[in-house]
């Protein structure tokens, strides 16, 4: 295992655990096995059955084998969704109203001075992210911030000893330890600045230059705010979302001040009160900011095909996600056409999931009428989602087991390779996808 | 399968043929002397008008670029539908149309060979990808390689058979077929939110200037034998005055011509062409390229016609779109590539009644009907820049019809109509000079010898159109040539019918054609290249190259270099 983060060792070497074996069909309520002739032909049945078949999932595949969903969905007239509908959902819809200046990541790693988190926690969440593009990484115009990094929480460190060892000198109680990381915004610093936004301390915040903590529910005032002090005018009240103006005067310098500035954003914007409203007031902060120096914006996705789910979804249908193929063309219109509100008012009548895992993340009643209709799952590994369904059909491990495509974040496309055979007689998503298609088609012109 | 298209009248200019009655033969996807009439399927053309397939030299079809395009205007597609058809895929258009739709809506217009002329490098399998799932038409894709640090660094130190070395290396990790240079050494100032101003201008960090990046890629372009000549958005686009920049960027290459062979292409030439200082009086650099590029063999345009639509301009080009951002107000995109180039997409709207708007739409046509031969102004719109490519047909109309410009420039801002010389100008396009700039001239400046004409060999891609030379008048009956190019009678692909009476009965899949250059020590390159690899990139050596199993349908372009 070689340049793989935390979660990717993870998913490596733990591949063959929790695997799903052969394919299994629900008859009196018990999953039993099946052949993969017996569980294609079951969920053909039910798909050409459907007169409204939701697709979902996709963000954990290949985008040969979005393409062919796209495909079937199209043939049976459904809707296709995938994962963006819970996490970017809201960044898509801003940026359909707004747009978005973005970039690769390399143009951060060589370039950017300003680096600022929003509601993601990238040491945790995406753990080589900062040192592999930005505020650790060694660009052709920026420096590394490393070795400044572990010289200071070295100093704190011994700080924290000598406080340790005063303490017991002078017999004192234990005094309070100095805060790592953070220091106000007026203390200025040379080289790559690291600032953290969000409504709790996290692992990236303890490590940045700056960490502002926001009021939860308030990322939309204090957007709003900036905008305003970028644009050198008054606010007249003392704080806002928790932080006093002044510390936000401090902060407007310091974005219109830097040579090159990137925003990455996460569901802690995304999700939070207020949704696609929070990401326009980032988007258009970002915006405004292009008037006075370079300033971009990303979001920081999640699972490692999502963007490739937008992104060949869009090529072939027009639309990033929610695609109905009801009316035999696409239409799109998210809150109509997403599969939560789909299922929240219950009108699907059949589902396919693959790749995904919505029973463990979808809200209780969704998921009950997710279960309601017949499902099919597709996946490799066993899930709360596969446990409930009516058809089972394993597939291979895409990147471990299968080759194929699949873009990252900043929509850079990657290939996927294959290290291991797959387990014998199981196939990959995109055969799988591929044989329901044909067998499909088979039995409509059979119909006729 | 063999073919036997009877009686029509031919059009085919590379072989001097100007509306013959004849009959044409394909077998086995290529044109051939003939086949047997019993076994061959037979199309009786007679009473119309066949010719080589259009060839398209810049239309942004495919790439991230135009993806996320596509992203940003939902409301763009909403209008414009494709429903599933019986052999065809659903779409949406308008102006940004999904892959499948666009393949639809060339093939239905008698296109079958589009060029995608801006493919970022580190992108370029997204650009393939698309390319794959646009059907019927053949492909080709562009790199961008006027701001690429390796570019810049070997300029800079006249290392030009290193450069070639390394562009060609590009070329087979890409599949990219000719370079483009999109406002050289302005992308590369975008990154710190700058650019430049003049050819003459020091791009800072590098020390180099465009017009060292020009001449030098151009040197490269002949030292790798490339089939098309470099591929130039120019410095200062959309700029008024800019047609000065625009003089300056033929000219610096004009001594690296030998013969009559062009060595530069400046691509949708129109906004490449305003005069005046400031928008308020701005005016029509036509005539002065017109004139520039009737003097000398050495330049080719297209003309980057803007349609009166709502279309979405996306260029690679960041500056640019940041300032029409600026001035239109719309949403904006930015996506910047490292150490490669940048890109921008703004949605834009074309009003007659503009000032400005109106004198584009002159200048577009100005220079189409200013420059004397047709085998140096193509027809192009910088789909969807200038408007999308289904406007091609009335576009058509307006240079065979002096009466269809003068129903349009009733209708325009009184101002620019006052002030361009379009009126004056009597000149109107034949069905030969049609073939020309939509085909034969089109193919003959890519370098692909088997596209744009109908001798023996060359592929059976072919246009059966509804005109009768002998009735209709284009000039005065332009409504019927508009509609006629709208719905090829017949689109013929590889010697097989896709598409009849606008209707698609065969989504063939189109070939990609990539330039596959041996140079002498490809390994040299190779190994700098690993070796500077990580500091350059965010990805890994071995994830850049695409392997050429990866296209559906491969066809490289064996090409010796000098280097």
């Amino acid at each position: 295992m070689k340049n793989a983060c935390a979660i990717g060792e993870a998913k490596f070497l733990n591949y063959s655990r929790h695997r799903l074996e052969t394919p299994l069909m629900r008859t009196s309520n018990k999953l039993v096995e099946a052949s993969l002739n017996e569980a294609i032909e079951r969920s053909v049945e039910i798909l050409v059955q459907a007169k409204y078949p939701i697709l979902y999932g996709w963000s954990n595949t290949s985008c040969e084998a979005i393409k062919k969903g796209i495909e079937l969905a199209e043939e049976v007239g459904g809707v296709i969704d995938n994962t963006t509908t819970i996490c970017h959902g809201p960044s898509i819809l801003s940026i359909q109203d707004v747009g978005i200046p973005s970039s690769t990541l390399g143009q951060l790693r060589h370039r950017a001075d300003l680096v600022i988190y929003w509601g993601s926690d990238p040491w945790s969440a995406h753990p080589r992210h900062i040192e592999r593009y930005t505020a650790f990484s060694e660009g052709r115009f920026q420096e590394s911030e490393w070795r400044n990094y572990v010289t200071k929480s070295g100093a704190i460190q011994s700080q924290k000893r000598l406080q340790r060892a005063s303490d017991l000198v002078f017999k004192r109680g234990v005094s309070e330890i100095p805060e790592v990381g953070s220091r106000p915004l007026t203390f200025s610093k040379r080289g790559r600045k690291l600032v953290v936004v969000d409504v709790r301390k996290t692992r990236t915040a303890e490590v940045a230059d700056y960490f502002l903590q926001v009021e939860p529910g308030k990322d939309y005032e204090l957007l709003q705010a900036l905008r305003l002090l970028i644009r050198y005018e008054e606010l007249e009240v003392d704080k806002v979302a928790g932080i006093p103006v002044e510390v936000l005067e401090d902060l407007a310098d310091m974005l219109i001040g830097c040579d090159f500035g990137i925003l990455f954003f996460g569901v802690g914007l995304t999700m939070s009160n207020g949704k696609h409203r929070n990401i326009d007031a980032a988007l258009s902060l970002v915006r405004d900011l292009n008037q006075k120096t370079k300033f971009l914006i990303m979001p920081m996705r999640g699972h490692f095909n999502v963007t490739g789910a937008n992104t060949v979804s869009t090529w072939q249908t027009g639309y990033p996600y929610a695609v109905d193929f009801s009316q035999g063309y696409p239409y799109y219109n998210p809150g109509e056409t997403s599969v939560i509100d789909i299922l929240c008012r219950g009108e699907s009548d059949a589902g396919l999931v693959i790749a995904s895992d919505p029973v463990a993340h979808f809200p209780r009643e969704v998921v009950q009428n997710l279960v309601r209709n017949p499902l099919i799952v597709i996946d490799p590994l066993e899930t709360p989602t596969s446990l409930m369904a009516d058809v089972v059909i394993p597939s291979a491990f895409v990147g471990i087991e299968v080759e194929g495509t699949a873009y990252r974040m900043d929509h850079v496309p990657l290939p996927l390779k294959k290290v291991v055979e797959p387990p014998r007689g199981i196939l990959s998503d995109e055969d799988i996808l591929e044989r329901i298609i044909q067998r499909v088609r088979g039995l409509k012109e059979g119909k006729q | 399968m063999s073919l036997l298209i009877r009686n029509g009248f031919v059009y085919d200019p590379l072989n001097g043929i100007e509306g013959e009655r004849m009959d044409m033969a394909t077998e086995g996807g290529k044109i051939v002397e003939k086949v047997k009439e019993s076994s061959a399927k037979i199309i009786d053309a007679s009473g119309m008008i066949v010719m080589p397939g259009g060839v398209d030299i810049h239309s942004h079809i495919a790439g991230s670029e135009v993806n996320a395009g596509r992203l940003l205007r939902p409301e763009d597609h909403l209008k414009d539908i494709e429903v599933k058809g019986e052999v065809t895929r659903s779409g949406v258009g308008y102006s940004i149309p999904s892959t499948f739709t666009t393949g639809y809506r060339y093939a239905r217009m008698g296109y079958t060979t589009v060029m995608v002329p801006s493919m970022p490098p580190l992108e370029a399998r997204h650009t393939h990808e698309e390319m794959d799932d646009t059907p019927i038409i053949d492909k080709a894709a562009f790199p961008l390689l006027g701001d690429w640090w390796f570019v810049l660094e070997f300029l800079k130190n006249g290392l030009i058979e290193e450069c070639a070395a390394h562009v060609a290396w590009m070329m087979k990790a890409t599949k990219g077929y000719a370079i483009k240079i999109v406002n050289p050494g302005g992308l590369e100032c975008w990154g710190f939110g700058t650019n430049v101003r003049s050819i003459d201008d020091t791009v800072p960090r590098f020390d180099i200037t465009p017009r060292e990046i020009l001449r030098g890629l151009c040197k490269v372009n002949r030292l790798l034998n490339l089939p098309h000549t470099i591929h130039v958005h120019t410095n200062n686009l959309g700029k008024p005055g800019n047609y000065i920049t625009t003089l300056k960027t033929m000219d610096c290459v004009r001594d690296l011509a030998d013969g009559k062979k062009p060595v530069i292409h400046i691509t949708h030439c129109q906004f490449s062409a305003f005069k005046g200082s400031d928008w308020s009086n701005m005016r029509s650099g036509a005539e002065k390229i017109a004139r520039y590029v009737n003097l000398h063999n050495h330049v080719t345009i297209d003309i980057g016609q803007v349609v009166f639509t709502d279309t979405t301009t996306m260029t690679a080009d960041g500056p640019f779109q940041h300032s029409l951002h600026q001035l239109s107000g719309n949403k904006w995109v930015n996506h910047d590539v490292e150490t490669e180039t940048s890109s921008g997409i703004v949605p834009f709207k074309y009003r007659r009644r503009s000032y400005v708007h109106a004198t584009q739409w002159a200048i577009g046509l100005e220079l189409a009907l200013m420059i004397r031969s047709p085998w140096k102004v193509f027809l192009t719109t910088d789909h969807p820049n200038a408007a999308p490519f289904t406007t091609y047909p009335k576009i058509i109309s307006w240079l065979m019809s002096k009466n269809a410009r003068q129903r349009t420039l009733k209708k325009i801002n009184p101002r620019a109509r006052h002030r361009c010389s379009l009126p004056s100008i009597e000149r109107e396009y034949d069905l030969y000079e049609v073939a020309i700039t939509t085909r034969a001239g089109v193919a003959k400046a890519l370098g692909l010898k088997h596209k744009g004409h109908l001798g023996v060999g060359a592929d059976a891609d072919m246009a059966v159109y509804d005109i009768n030379p002998k009735r209709i008048d284009p000039s005065e009956e332009y409504t019927i040539t508009k509609k006629a190019f709208e719905r090829a009678a017949y689109t013929i692909k590889n010697g097989e019918i896709v598409a009849r009476n606008g209707e698609i009965v065969k989504p063939v899949t189109g070939r990609t054609y990539w330039a596959d250059v041996k140079t002498h020590e490809p390994n040299v390159a190779e190994a700098d290249l690993k070796q500077r690899f990580g500091d350059y990139w965010t990805v890994q050596y071995e994830n850049y190259a695409i392997p050429e199993r990866y296209l559906h349908y491969s066809e490289p372009i064996m090409i010796k270099a000098d280097v």
